[in-house]
């Protein structure tokens, strides 16, 4: 897939693509918003990895241009500094696909990339069966086992679970969750979503210890996470 | 006070004076319905009908025609009484110009003491036109009878087309007005000369009368069918002849002719005479000229009947009902035109009743109704008025004066009860003074910009700094909207309708202000307009940027080169270059300064910032917290366990704060725990309180070092010199968010055994 990456520093910029690449994407790198805009006039990305912080316009401003100017827009991943989850609820509200706070650790910023690579061009093929690591989710008996043992799910929770491996590393607003489970304009206790996030978590164990996690996007909504075997270099202080 | 709001005293003042005006309106009604009823102003009732009587004189008719036993007759005939000869000579010559009906008035009770002439006369009686006699009655009668009929001689009585009675009835001031058609004693009754006149005239059948019936009178006599006489004019205003000329035979041939004849003594001395509402001072009218007059009204069908009880009353009633809504409704200067107005309508309506519709209805009660409900109304509502106007300035000198130290009070003990008025008025309008001119400088001596506005927002009254601000245009009298426009265009508008919400405001000069308003009330709560404050706010504005500047350095500029770090030591490069625990120490102290920055600007986000509170489960926030903290404790070998939780513990919070806070919690319990170590955590509901519990088995900490850590907790701003690390810095986010959220923390720790923090929040009420 072609990415096209933008990032001041050097040093943060060479890293992007190196990983973009190891990951077998064609990442064509920008220092500066300007050049980037004049390039997305003339060429077509698939994706667009923009840092945050930029000398000569916010990436916020270049979300903005994008989603104005380009059509189809591709998808947008962020990423910023700024840690704190107004900034983060605001990049996604601005029109930005996802986030990845820095330091980046790149297990997470490649998953969050490919999802959002699979979302956008989806190539599924599943006959009714589908596979995320030891849980086998069957479309159209909507049962779950989870390493051969069935987990018993309500059908709401089924089809809950099922949304948030399809779209493992993506955000997803609860605004998007209520509609794609419960419908237009569904008419729920403010808890409800929280409570079978709950109920999902507890009864799947999506826990780091099983290899997933299911966080929550302040403000925002929620992310299942499928953690890398490798353990980050962060807790190795 | 503004007329539209009903404050207690003045609607008891109302009250008040509703109540006087009903009394006044029900004594004076009394008052007037008693002089109507008891005919107490018939004297005065009598002066208008006399003189309303005088606006109608008209032409009398022209068939009557009195013939008058007058002066000069009496001069040439001789002496009264006449015999029945000269009657008889008058008849005889009054055949012979064949009138239509002759009255008699003349009683012929006595027989003449010459024999025959009473049959001569009853011949004469019987030979030409209808000749009718009157009779009339003594009261009381002899013999205790209650009356008796003084009637013609038995000859006369059967001669006569009929006896009438000539009885009048003098009102109490002794003038005639009124007479009765009929005089009736039960079985019998005797109708007046005229209307047998009046049906000769007509060509009517005559009214049945008991003539000369001299049975024994049984029952006193009672007088029906009385009317007021129509006087067509003064005596001497009928066409008369004297009786000398027509015995001569000296009148015109035609000038008697189908006449109704009148015949009756005038003479001075001679005959009956009375007062009538036209005879004026000095003027009487003869008997005759009465009979006249009564005749004339007859046939001119002008008979005045008076007025019955009921409409009686209600036309006296009626001016004074108005005036007394009036009162109510009316400003006093119309209330007066309207007074003068009913006084004279009340006298026309009378007057043209009276000539008009002949119908007497008197007007003086009315008038002295009138006459007295204003004078009466005037003093009873200046007495509620006055008595309001003490009740409320008493209630204002009892009132706490807002600065009673600074107000020198003037003027000596009240002596009389106009001093003690006047006094409480003086205090009460210098208090007022007083009152506007402290609140006039206090406006004045206020720091920010000021306007006072009414409702729609137009400036009454503005400060000195006001003036300063909007420089060079009068502030006083324009819209606070327009006002605001000329100092910046593009200046939100103030909405005067909705909630007073702060509004901020810039300048082109570079200040800022926010401006507030206040709604400004009367005594009785009501807001009638506004203040409006223009606070400048450069000050607080640019610190406030000044914060949110040195956050944006920490957040980015800080972290930035912190994260080249960590990523140029990740490259192949750096892996080439730097040996690898030289290397990781270099990452340690780049990710050391990163989490400081982030604790610092944790810690102050979580002590400004408003928080975006949500109900939700604390162990799902516990969980999540364990969860984030999985790469740190797998690496160290730290088991947490997050104990299974009973259900929801609902607690009101801002999801993110509270998760980074167990975090933090979390974070210090794993890096404190010995490798392969256990951090227990829990989440339950404990005497109505949401808990959570963190326990590490540690070092642990000294009761000192315990105290210490509390301590640090109550700094809200570490002293120069002391040195915070991110462990501080955590403990005191973790302290700030749980403290907003109206929860505590505590700490149990052993040496040796380790540390216990327990963080305890509201639950959220159901």
């Amino acid at each position: 897939m072609r990415i096209a990456a933008l990032e001041d520093d050097d040093a943060q910029r060479e890293a992007i693509a190196r990983l973009l690449v190891s990951g077998g994407h064609n990442c064509q790198c920008f220092h500066l918003a300007t050049p980037l805009i004049a390039a997305l006039r003339r060429e077509t990305f698939d994706l667009l990895v923009l840092d945050w912080n930029l000398p000569d316009m916010s990436g916020l401003d270049v979300v903005a241009w994008a989603h104005k100017n380009l059509t189809p827009c591709p998808p947008i991943l962020l990423l910023t500094s700024r840690s704190a989850e107004a900034d983060v609820v605001a990049g996604l509200n601005g029109g930005a696909d996802d986030y990845v706070v820095k330091p980046v650790q790149s297990g997470v910023l490649l998953a969050r990339v490919n999802a959002l690579l699979r979302r956008s061009y989806p190539d599924r093929a599943t006959g009714g069966i589908e596979t995320h690591g030891e849980y086998r989710f069957n479309l159209p008996a909507e049962q779950v086992t989870r390493g051969g043992e069935p987990v018993p799910l309500t059908a709401k929770e089924f089809g809950l679970a099922l949304l948030l491996f399809r779209n493992v590393h993506r955000a997803l607003s609860r605004g998007h969750i209520l509609e794609a489970i419960w419908g237009r304009n569904p008419d729920l206790p403010t808890r409800t979503l929280d409570m079978h996030i709950s109920r999902i978590r507890s009864k799947l164990e999506l826990r780091p210890q099983n290899g997933f996690r299911l966080a929550p996007v302040y403000s925002y909504g929620y992310r299942l996470e499928r953690l890398t075997a490798d353990v980050p270099e962060e807790a190795a202080e | 006070m503004s007329a539209r709001v009903g404050t207690p005293a003045v609607w008891s003042a109302r009250r008040r004076v509703i109540a006087e005006w009903a009394l006044v309106a029900l004594a004076v009604s009394a008052l007037v319905a008693a002089l109507v009823l008891t005919r107490a102003t018939e004297r005065a009732d009598n002066v208008v009908f006399d003189t309303v009587s005088g606006w109608g004189v008209r032409a009398p008719h022209e068939d009557i025609i009195v013939v008058a036993i007058d002066n000069r007759s009496i001069a040439e005939l001789g002496r009264w009484p006449w015999p029945r000869a000269r009657h008889q000579a008058l008849l005889e010559a009054l055949a012979g110009y064949a009138p239509r009906a002759i009255a008699y008035d003349v009683l012929l009770v006595e027989p003449d003491p010459t024999p025959g002439a009473d049959d001569a006369l009853a011949a004469a009686l019987a030979a030409g036109p209808p000749v009718f006699l009157p009779l009339t009655f003594d009261v009381p009668g002899p013999n205790g009878a209650p009356y008796e009929v003084l009637a013609p001689i038995a000859p006369l009585a059967a001669r006569a087309a009929g006896l009438g009675q000539v009885n009048v009835d003098f009102d109490s001031d002794g003038v005639i007005r009124r007479t009765y058609m009929l005089e009736r004693d039960g079985a019998r009754a005797w109708p007046h000369l005229m209307a047998f006149m009046q049906s000769a005239a007509e060509a009517t059948t005559p009214p049945a009368s008991a003539g000369a019936a001299r049975g024994p009178a049984q029952r006193p006599l009672v007088r029906e069918q009385p009317l007021l006489i129509s006087f067509a004019g003064p005596p001497g205003h009928f066409r008369t002849v004297s009786f000398v000329d027509v015995v001569n035979g000296a009148t015109p041939g035609d000038f008697l002719k189908d006449k109704l004849v009148l015949v009756g003594a005038t003479a001075d001395g001679l005959g009956d005479r009375y007062a009538t509402p036209l005879s004026h001072h000095t003027e009487i009218m003869s008997g005759i000229e009465l009979q006249a007059n009564l005749l004339d009204t007859l046939l001119a069908g002008r008979a005045i009947a008076p007025a019955g009880p009921a409409r009686l009353l209600a036309f006296s009633l009626t001016p004074l009902a108005l005036a007394l809504a009036g009162f109510l409704l009316l400003r006093p200067r119309a209330n007066l035109l309207l007074g003068a107005g009913l006084l004279i309508a009340t006298i026309v309506a009378s007057a043209v009743l009276l000539l008009q519709a002949q119908v007497w209805a008197p007007p003086t009660a009315a008038l002295a109704g009138l006459l007295l409900v204003y004078p009466l109304w005037s003093w009873r509502r200046l007495e509620a008025t006055s008595a309001y106007m003490l009740q409320e300035l008493h209630a204002f000198s009892q009132e706490p004066d807002l600065l009673s130290a600074l107000a020198q009070r003037r003027g000596g003990p009240p002596t009389d009860v106009i001093d003690r008025q006047v006094a409480l008025m003086h205090a009460a309008i210098d208090r007022a003074r007083d009152l506007r001119r402290q609140v006039l400088d206090a406006l004045q001596g206020l720091p920010d910009a000021t306007l006072v506005t009414g409702l729609d927002g137009q400036v009454l009254i503005a400060n000195r700094e006001a003036e300063a601000l909007f420089a060079g245009r009068d502030p006083a009298n324009r819209p606070v909207a327009e006002l605001i426009a000329g100092l910046s265009p593009e200046a939100e508008a103030l909405d005067f309708a909705g909630e007073a919400a702060d509004v901020e405001l810039t300048v082109p000069d570079g200040r800022s202000f926010a401006i507030r308003r206040t709604p400004l009330s009367e005594a009785g709560g009501d807001q009638v307009g506004w203040i409006v404050r223009f606070t400048d706010v450069t000050a607080l504005k640019d610190a406030g940027r000044q914060r949110e500047h040195i956050l944006e350095l920490l957040t980015h500029d800080m972290r930035s080169p912190q994260v080249s770090i960590l990523t140029l030591l990740g490259s192949s490069e750096a892996k080439a270059a730097v040996a690898a625990p030289v290397a990781d120490r270099i990452a340690g102290y780049a990710r050391r300064t990163l989490s400081l920055a982030d604790n610092f600007v944790n810690l102050a986000r979580a002590e400004a910032d408003a928080y975006a509170v949500e109900v939700l489960d604390l162990g799902e926030v516990l969980l999540d917290a364990v969860d984030d903290l999985w790469p740190q404790s797998s690496a160290r070998q730290v088991t947490v366990v997050a104990a299974e939780t009973d259900g929801e513990v609902l607690v009101e919070g801002d999801r993110a704060l509270l998760t980074r806070a167990l975090i933090n919690l979390v974070d210090n319990a794993i890096k404190y725990s010995p490798a392969g170590g256990r951090v227990d955590c829990a989440v339950r509901i404990e005497d109505d309180e949401a808990v959570c519990t963190i326990t590490d088995q540690g070092e642990g900490m000294s009761p000192a070092q315990v105290a210490n850590l509390f301590k640090r907790f109550h700094r809200v701003r570490p002293k120069g010199g002391e040195r915070i690390d991110g462990v501080g810095l955590g403990l005191s986010f973790v302290h700030a968010v749980v403290q907003r959220h109206g929860g505590r923390i505590d700490c149990a720790s052993t040496l040796g055994q380790g540390s216990s923090f327990t963080v305890r929040l509201p639950l959220a009420s159901a």
